[in-house]
């Protein structure tokens, strides 16, 4: 081969390889200018904090509601401590909005109105309600003083012995029930440091301006403010202070569970009707909603079946969520669990969440149609 | 083509008898035999009632079976992502030097394959054992959690694929060095460069605000963008072994932004092969 021939095949090779380095360098260039952003974008799993225990936001919450109390009489078979007749006797700190709740086979829903109000979801319903409502609620405002919307901390709904009432607690302004109450009801009869109003259909009674209880006849009501007072011992009371966390809180007897669970679905209520002695829950809406449930069954035999019972439902109606294209709430079951006691224990617990997005848009077709409904009226 | 075929299938026999690989296909397999008689999964209704591994009770809350498993199929995502990264970068390390021996590559070169023919079934060759080394420990996986949870998904599959492909982005930088030093020890170092890189390139955005705004910014940003981003692609690959949601224009775009890296390197060794003297 001539060194002419040579040369040329030289540069031909030269010439060819320099074009794989002239395609690595833009390939180099194309792959970075796809990888510029170099991220990807994925939707935020719903995270929701579930009440399982005591904050210290909750536990201060508890702790500012107990007062001085004198202490209890003995219980029927205890002994009496003996105590010096001039020592003066320790005075023991109760919460009496939770005593008066006290009583034999008894349930009890609580809401923390304060803390849901100012809560996103509770502004959001404050919002909707005020709307519709806010001539009537300004019109109570200017008669008597109570701001439903401020004034409110906590109400509870109980039963008692198949009788259910209300407990409400507040910072009423001093005479603004006596003033709202006047009109509509004569006063019965006073109390301890209560007044008994005997309305229409049920009585109603103010306790030092703070509780407002409506009950089904005067005697409940009476034993109650006799349980608020400490005249009376609250046995069985349905929820302790440790239990006061969240924006609601409750326990349930087995006829509460097996009344509500009735009208969704009987055959679960009539299996927990079986199964199941009592309940306790508690829930968050401080941000997504998050609902913590402890059961107590009839045995351990009964909570492992229960539980798995429950589990499979909530599996199933996931699986039937997703088949159905409905991922909000199948994306909401995800989140639900059943935590089973230990072994030879009757007592499980089951979490459930509805993200706050999901309530969002419950309440807001809630409002939608509140709205619709005071135009109507309007017309 | 085929020729390109013809040298990846060489490359394939010569790892299946290379003890690395060997003992990579035991241990997976002893892995997935142990997992398959030592695990126990009582599913209820779609739920999981109760764990037991190696007889020991490990039951958790009782959730449905799918979104319990999430996490086990994302960890065998990561397991299968680095430990098949690290892992190749070590047992492929020798493959380009071995070829590029003096004796072997004139051997090679007097048959009818062109020189780039052969890089490019190296390169390709590699691709392979990482992708079929990949499924095949997320198949087995699959199968044997399938098996006892009455849950199937083909997550874990289309996850081991991308892990290969992260792989041969990695292997691109290294058939390249070897052009350059025939070297297994500079090869498997240059493989394991270009992954703390991708692994820093990853976090790019929030790295680049530690520097001054300057010249230094400038060289960090402009070095870290042509780098594949490992541990995003870990992060995609997990999601889909976890079937999470995740959007798949992005995920294309690095895919092929991490394949075109692989292949712009395997080309830097087409050219500098082009050039060699034998």
């Amino acid at each position: 081969m001539s060194p002419q021939r040579q040369h040329q095949q030289d540069s031909a090779k030269r010439v060819r390889g320099s074009i794989w380095l002239v395609c690595a360098v833009l390939l180099l260039v194309g792959g970075a200018l796809l990888m510029w952003d170099g991220r990807i974008e994925r939707p935020d799993p719903p995270r929701v904090e579930f009440p399982r225990r005591m904050t210290d936001e909750h536990l201060e919450r508890a702790n500012v509601r107990l007062v001085p109390m004198a202490p209890l009489p003995p219980m029927p078979g205890q002994e009496e401590e003996e105590t010096d007749d001039l020592e003066q006797p320790e005075p023991v700190y109760r919460d009496p909005f939770l005593d008066a709740l006290a009583g034999a086979s008894s349930g009890a829903v609580v809401m923390e109105v304060s803390a849901f109000r100012h809560s996103p979801l509770g502004n959001r319903v404050v919002s909707c309600v005020q709307g519709p409502l806010r001539e009537m609620l300004d019109e109570i405002h200017e008669a008597t003083g109570i701001d439903f919307i401020e004034d409110l901390d906590r109400v509870a709904i109980f039963v008692d012995g198949g009788l259910p009432g209300m407990l409400v607690s507040g910072h009423f302004p001093r005479g603004a029930w006596d003033e709202a109450l006047k009109d509509v009801s004569v006063v019965t009869e006073r109390h301890g440091d209560a007044v008994i109003y005997e309305l229409v259909q049920e009585p109603v009674a103010v306790w030092r301006d703070q509780f407002v209880l409506f009950g089904e006849n005067e005697e409940q009501i009476r034993r109650r403010i006799d349980l608020l007072e400490g005249r009376a011992t609250p046995e069985n009371r349905p929820l302790s202070p440790e239990h006061t966390y969240g924006e609601m809180y409750g326990a349930l007897t087995k006829e509460m569970l097996v009344e509500l669970l009735a009208s969704l679905d009987p055959d679960l209520a009539r299996q927990t009707e079986e199964l199941l002695t009592s309940a306790r829950f508690n829930l968050s809406a401080s941000g997504d909603v998050g609902l913590v449930g402890a059961l107590e069954a009839t045995s351990p035999e009964a909570a492992a079946d229960l539980s798995r019972l429950l589990a499979g439902g909530l599996s199933v109606a996931r699986t039937a969520a997703r088949r159905h294209g409905d991922e909000k709430f199948a994306d909401l079951l995800e989140l639900a669990r059943v935590i089973p006691g230990g072994r030879g224990d009757s007592l499980f617990r089951i979490e459930l969440a509805l993200p706050e997005t999901y309530l969002e848009e419950w309440v807001s077709n809630f409002c939608a149609k509140l709205e619709a409904g005071s135009d109507e009226e309007r017309f | 083509m085929m020729r390109v075929f013809a040298v990846a299938l060489d490359l394939l026999y010569e790892a299946a008898r290379r003890r690395w690989f060997l003992a990579l296909g035991g241990a997976i397999t002893l892995f997935l035999i142990g997992l398959a008689l030592s695990l126990q999964l009582d599913v209820v209704e779609g739920t999981l009632a109760a764990t037991r591994l190696f007889g020991d009770d490990i039951s958790g809350p009782m959730q449905a079976v799918d979104v319990v498993l999430r996490p086990l199929y994302r960890a065998c995502a990561y397991v299968i992502f680095f430990g098949g990264i690290v892992f190749g970068t070590l047992a492929c390390a020798d493959f380009a030097p071995s070829l590029l021996s003096p004796g072997r590559i004139e051997h090679l070169l007097s048959l009818p394959v062109r020189r780039v023919e052969l890089i490019a079934g190296t390169f390709l060759g590699v691709l392979t054992i990482a992708i079929i080394g990949g499924l095949y420990g997320a198949l087995g996986f699959t199968v044997v959690l399938g098996v006892k949870s009455g849950i199937w998904t083909m997550g874990p599959l289309y996850s081991a694929v991308l892990a290969g492909i992260g792989f041969s982005a990695i292997y691109g930088a290294m058939l390249a060095a070897a052009t350059f030093v025939r070297s297994a020890a500079l090869s498997a170092a240059v493989g394991a460069g270009v992954l703390l890189a991708g692994i820093i390139s990853s976090f790019r955005a929030d790295l680049a605000s530690l520097f001054n705004p300057g010249i230094w910014r400038g060289i960090f940003e402009a070095f870290t963008a042509l780098m594949p981003r490992f541990v995003t692609l870990a992060q995609a690959s997990a999601d889909i072994a976890a079937s999470a949601p995740l959007s798949m224009g992005a995920l294309l775009r690095l895919l092929l932004g991490m394949l075109l890296f692989g292949v712009s390197m395997t080309f830097v060794a087409a050219w500098r092969i082009e050039r060699m003297d034998f």
